[in-house]
């Protein structure tokens, strides 16, 4: 990803986190497809959690779920490895943008 | 988050690519003048139009009949609310997926508010604007 900023590479996860959370406000509690939020740019992979395993995700501002090899290191450190995907957690600046951008913030700047 | 507003838009379409013209010229003649940004309803409405049409049917053999998808809007005091429609195979994960994928961030963006319903037989996206004061 040379030549993208942290800080690009944040929001983008951030807005496919905001797809995401469109999708979680749509479902039932069964295993539903959302999004992969890694930062690149035209991956427009889905995979399939259910809501636990979302809202799991979901309660740490800095965290988000990527698939297997989608994972960029440099803005980012695997907490989870599961079957289907992986959690990543933001560091630096990536992960000041992710919580500010958090959409369950009061206030999402 | 949907109201029991009579449609100001409701029509339907065939799942082709010229539907998202279709829909976004009938979308865009509604929202124009009632929220801030008409083009930003009708480039929202072109997305989930182009992803049903890209993906909701593609179980479907080529030769078949195209399926549809439908595009309401309902307007109450505060939004004007878009829902597209269809009743294909739903969301799923698949490898070869076609497009860049940027349908959904785009809609999620303009949007003031946005809902995507997984149900049995078909997507839903729901989509809210908020309406101008003179809306």
């Amino acid at each position: 990803m040379a030549g993208v900023s942290e800080e690009r590479l944040a929001i983008n996860e951030a807005t496919f986190r905001k797809v995401n959370e469109g999708i979680e406000a749509g479902s039932d509690d069964h295993r539903m497809a959302f999004a992969c939020e890694c930062g690149r740019l035209g991956c427009n992979r889905l995979l399939e959690l259910s809501r636990p395993e979302y809202d799991a995700v979901r309660e740490h501002p800095r965290r988000f779920f990527v698939l297997a090899g989608h994972e960029l290191l440099d803005i980012e450190r695997v907490i989870e490895r599961h079957d289907r995907y992986l959690v990543v957690e933001k560091v630096g600046e990536a992960g000041a943008v992710a919580e500010r951008t958090d959409p369950r913030r009061d206030d999402p700047g | 988050m949907e109201k029991a507003t009579a449609p100001a838009l409701d029509i339907t379409l065939p799942a082709v690519p010229g539907a998202a013209s279709d829909a976004r010229r009938a979308v865009h003649e509604v929202a124009a003048g009632r929220v801030g940004d008409g083009y930003a309803v009708a480039l929202a409405v072109s997305e989930a139009v182009t992803n049903a049409v890209i993906h909701a049917y593609r179980d479907r053999a080529p030769d078949s009949e195209p399926g549809e998808v439908q595009v309401t809007v309902t307007i109450d005091g505060e939004e004007l609310l878009v829902s597209v429609a269809d009743e294909g195979m739903g969301m799923r994960p698949r490898a070869d997926s076609p497009g860049a994928g940027l349908g959904l961030p785009i809609i999620a963006t303009l949007a003031d508010r946005f809902e995507v319903r997984q149900q049995t037989g078909g997507t839903r996206l729901l989509f809210g604007f908020r309406l101008t004061a003179a809306g």
